[in-house]
């Protein structure tokens, strides 16, 4: 099985995108970090995870084990696995097909060899729950513990506390033994290494968004959080696509484009072509942030102030249970920043979280006078529906 | 849309025992009150039953649980924010608040605070909404039961609770203030669990629309009112004779069973016949079943009381709370459980083949019912409850049957 999306490899326009070796490079470290790559990986005997790869890497990483994007339980088989979801674990219709692909497909490879899970207690409730029923099929999850900051530094000390007793928990379970600091500490800067080039090429990107399609996009975010099991190597790639971007400066873009920004998670990645075939061009993106670690602090009080400030900053999605009160801001800034003329809010069916969130926003941006359209979709690799992709076109063209 | 009154969607005195109407009254008395205010105190209201309303006594604050909901109205207010992914609940919870859309409840909007644990995510949602429209706590509530860094973290939080309750009451809060409340409020829950056992009887002196009514008067009235009224209810109670009846014996599992959702449990006594005699939900007997320590450090007290009260299914590990909910079926010796949950709850809709296969193991049938607060599922609801109720009827004949037959096997 490969997860890696097929990506056009024509524009709008039928010009064909240029080549590029840091694209090509991103697909091969992606291809290592396929579902099938990982499960050999673990089979060999290597300590290999579901979960810890957002903010909570570096200490997976400083445990020899690799955190895997739970994004990889849907991208192939998806349908047939939100069926076993319904029929054999009888999870209702309403929820989301992301937890119900994610628990059926865990139940079809449960005899696979990742089959250690760790979760964020104050994230998405339904993914907590089907969780738990993973545990039937053999599963040891692991929950860390809730800890929620609902106002910038709000009860701060309390709740770094609890998250470094839990994270010295989790890496005890990991490993048999007390965490190694000095060895978090060096995968912080590692990562903060790959924070800061993500961020230099997304903002190199912007000036010419169509040069790296919106999947393999989506791919560069999550690698600023997993760094596909081999940071050094993403840095690498990064570099390559850096250079690859800067040439461009200069260059007159062939192909017209509507700037936009982009929030949230697109679960359909289909969606990307369709907004690209509107004439659209993704400029900005809320997705996953680009904040550094503080790396004056213990390690273990920095990943730990880390999520509670992306929490309060709206930042890092519902899989840290960030406000859905700030997040408006972060885009509001990407909007100025980009000089785009409209927002896409996308969203997950049936997710309450986005649901919320895209409410909010709707309310907000039509009082600043910034167009924006919400779309949800489902994690499903079949293309967007006629109702998805004649809302996007209209959308485009009623700012163009 | 017209605006629910406060006595809309309100148990009335004709679907309670008479024994009950005492309590009824005083509780109304007590909301009319809460609403006009004029005692010069404040007034705090909270969603979760892992709220320690100890706390809040001991600092003097006028305080009710926020759980009237049952209104497609309000439940509409609501979802001009939420659009349709959340429970009613959590839609209803937004929609009484929101002044602005019509159909808000005087009720809620005479408090002065909310204290919003984190519980599940779309009631932690639903508070970032709400705290738009009233000043909010927010705090966090951990799920991992048999954890001590937990058990002292929601102590830390506890702490908080504490500090802004005083602030809000403008008085300081001693730990004798809550060690106080402590023991008040255990001799309360003990008297709820006494009541509560007297529907252990072949034929209970309390329907389940009554149990419904007692844990009303827990979340409403001030706590000395309620240990009076519980005191002369349970000895009125107890006194009864048992008659000749033997309704089949129900247990309701599942999601919040708000007040002003009574649809189902009316259908179930008043027109199947059949009694609810337990409640593994949180606005049922589930709350009761635990005692604070009353010696030692009173937060620590109240964190570990409320940890290990009979679990919600959003705390950790699930099978805790599928263990509860079995014994309580065992305890309450009953012949089928009726598993209900709103609909987009998460706790309860996903986990439900968990507690279904965990009441089966026990020899229970289970009945399992989604529901929401719209009036459209009644009639569905009214024939599937019928038909279950003939296949426990079914059953306890087999029983009957089966019992001279395996004495006679025994004495051979």
């Amino acid at each position: 099985m490969n997860q890696v999306l097929a990506v056009k490899t024509r524009r709008r326009n039928g010009a064909k995108r240029p080549p590029s070796h840091g694209l090509a490079a991103l697909d091969a470290l992606a291809e290592t970090y396929s579902y099938d790559a990982l499960q050999r990986v673990a089979a060999a005997g290597k300590s290999v995870i579901w979960g810890g790869w957002s903010w909570e890497s570096p200490l997976i990483y400083a445990c020899d084990t690799t955190p895997v994007s739970f994004e990889h339980l849907w991208y192939d088989d998806s349908r047939r696995s939100a069926a076993i979801a319904e029929d054999y674990f009888q999870v209702p219709g309403e929820f989301c097909s992301m937890i119900k692909a994610m628990i059926g497909r865990l139940h079809t490879d449960r005899n696979n060899a990742v089959k250690r899970i760790l979760h964020f207690g104050s994230g998405c409730e339904p993914m907590s729950a089907v969780l738990e029923l993973a545990k039937r099929d053999g599963y040891d999850v692991q929950t860390l513990e809730t800890v929620s900051a609902f106002r910038p530094e709000e009860k701060r000390a309390a709740g770094v506390a609890m998250l470094v007793s839990e994270l010295r928990r989790i890496a005890r379970w990991l490993t048999g033994r007390e965490v190694d600091e000095d060895r978090v500490a060096r995968e912080i800067r590692r990562k903060n290494r790959v924070l800061a080039k993500v961020e230099h090429v997304l903002n190199l990107r912007a000036r010419h968004p169509l040069t790296i399609p919106g999947a393999q996009t989506k791919r560069l975010f999550l690698g600023s959080m997993h760094g596909f099991g081999d940071a050094e190597r993403f840095i690498e790639v990064l570099d390559t696509l850096a250079e690859e971007l800067t040439a461009l400066d200069g260059v007159a873009e062939t192909t017209a484009y509507i700037p936009l920004v982009l929030a949230g998670s697109v679960g359909n990645q289909r969606l990307f072509e369709a907004i690209e075939e509107a004439g659209g061009g993704i400029a900005g993106w809320i997705y996953h942030g680009s904040h550094p670690y503080d790396e004056s602090l213990p390690p273990l009080e920095s990943l730990a102030h880390y999520v509670l400030d992306a929490q309060g900053r709206g930042d890092l999605g519902e899989a840290v249970g960030a406000s859905v009160a700030y997040r408006r801001v972060l885009v509001e800034e990407e909007v100025r920043k980009t000089g785009a003329r409209g927002v896409i809010s996308s969203s997950i069916i049936g997710c309450p979280y986005a649901s919320l969130m895209q409410q909010l926003e709707r309310d907000h941006f039509k009082q600043v006078g910034i167009p924006l359209i919400a779309l949800e979709t489902d994690v499903h690799r079949e293309p967007p529906t006629e109702e998805q992709i004649t809302r996007v076109k209209a959308f485009i063209e009623m700012l163009s | 849309m017209s605006a629910p009154t406060l006595s809309e969607h309100q148990p009335t005195d004709e679907s309670l025992s008479p024994d009950l109407r005492e309590l009824h009254a005083l509780i109304e008395a007590e909301r009319a009150a809460f609403v006009e205010g004029g005692d010069g105190r404040k007034r705090a209201g909270y969603f979760c039953a892992y709220t320690p309303p100890e706390i809040l006594d001991a600092a003097g604050l006028r305080h009710a649980r926020l759980f009237r909901a049952g209104s497609p109205e309000t439940v509409s207010n609501g979802e001009r924010y939420t659009q349709s992914v959340f429970c009613d609940f959590s839609k209803s919870c937004i929609g009484a608040f929101d002044r602005a859309a019509g159909a808000a409840d005087p009720f809620y909007l005479a408090v002065d605070r909310l204290y919003a644990f984190h519980t599940c995510a779309s009631m932690k949602r639903a508070v970032e909404v709400i705290e738009r429209f009233v000043p909010t706590v927010l705090l966090n509530l951990p799920r991992l039961r048999g954890e001590a860094a937990s058990r002292a973290y929601l102590a830390a939080e506890l702490r908080t609770l504490r500090d802004d309750a005083a602030a809000l009451a403008g008085r300081a809060v001693t730990d004798d203030d809550v060690s106080e409340q402590i023991l008040l409020y255990n001799s309360i829950r003990r008297l709820v669990r006494k009541l509560s056992e007297l529907r252990q009887r072949a034929d209970p002196p309390l329907t389940g629309l009554d149990f419904l009514e007692i844990v009303r008067g827990f979340y409403y009235l001030p706590p000395q009112v309620a240990l009076e009224a519980y005191t002369k209810l349970y000895r009125r109670c107890a006194q009864r004779h048992q008659g000749k009846a033997r309704p089949a014996r129900l247990l309701i599992a599942g999601s919040i069973m708000a007040d002003g959702d009574r649809r189902l449990v009316e259908l179930v006594e008043r027109q199947a016949g059949a009694r609810i005699v337990a409640e593994d939900h949180c606005t049922g007997l589930r709350p009761f079943r635990h005692e604070i320590a009353e010696a030692g450090d009173p937060f620590v007290a109240l964190a570990n009381g409320y940890l290990d009260q009979a679990p919600c299914a959003r705390m950790k590990p699930l099978g805790d709370s599928l263990d509860a909910a079995a014994t309580l079926a065992r305890e309450y010796e009953v012949e089928g459980v009726l598993y209900v949950y709103l609909k987009f709850c998460a706790c309860y809709g996903v986990s439900k083949l968990a507690f279904v296969e965990r009441f089966r193991e026990e020899g229970v049938p289970v009945l399992e019912l989604s529901s929401d607060y719209s009036v459209s599922d009644v009639g569905q609801f009214a024939t599937r409850v019928e038909a279950f109720l003939e296949v426990l009827q079914d059953r306890r004949a087999e029983r009957r049957q089966a019992a001279p037959a395996l004495a006679q096997e025994y004495r051979q």
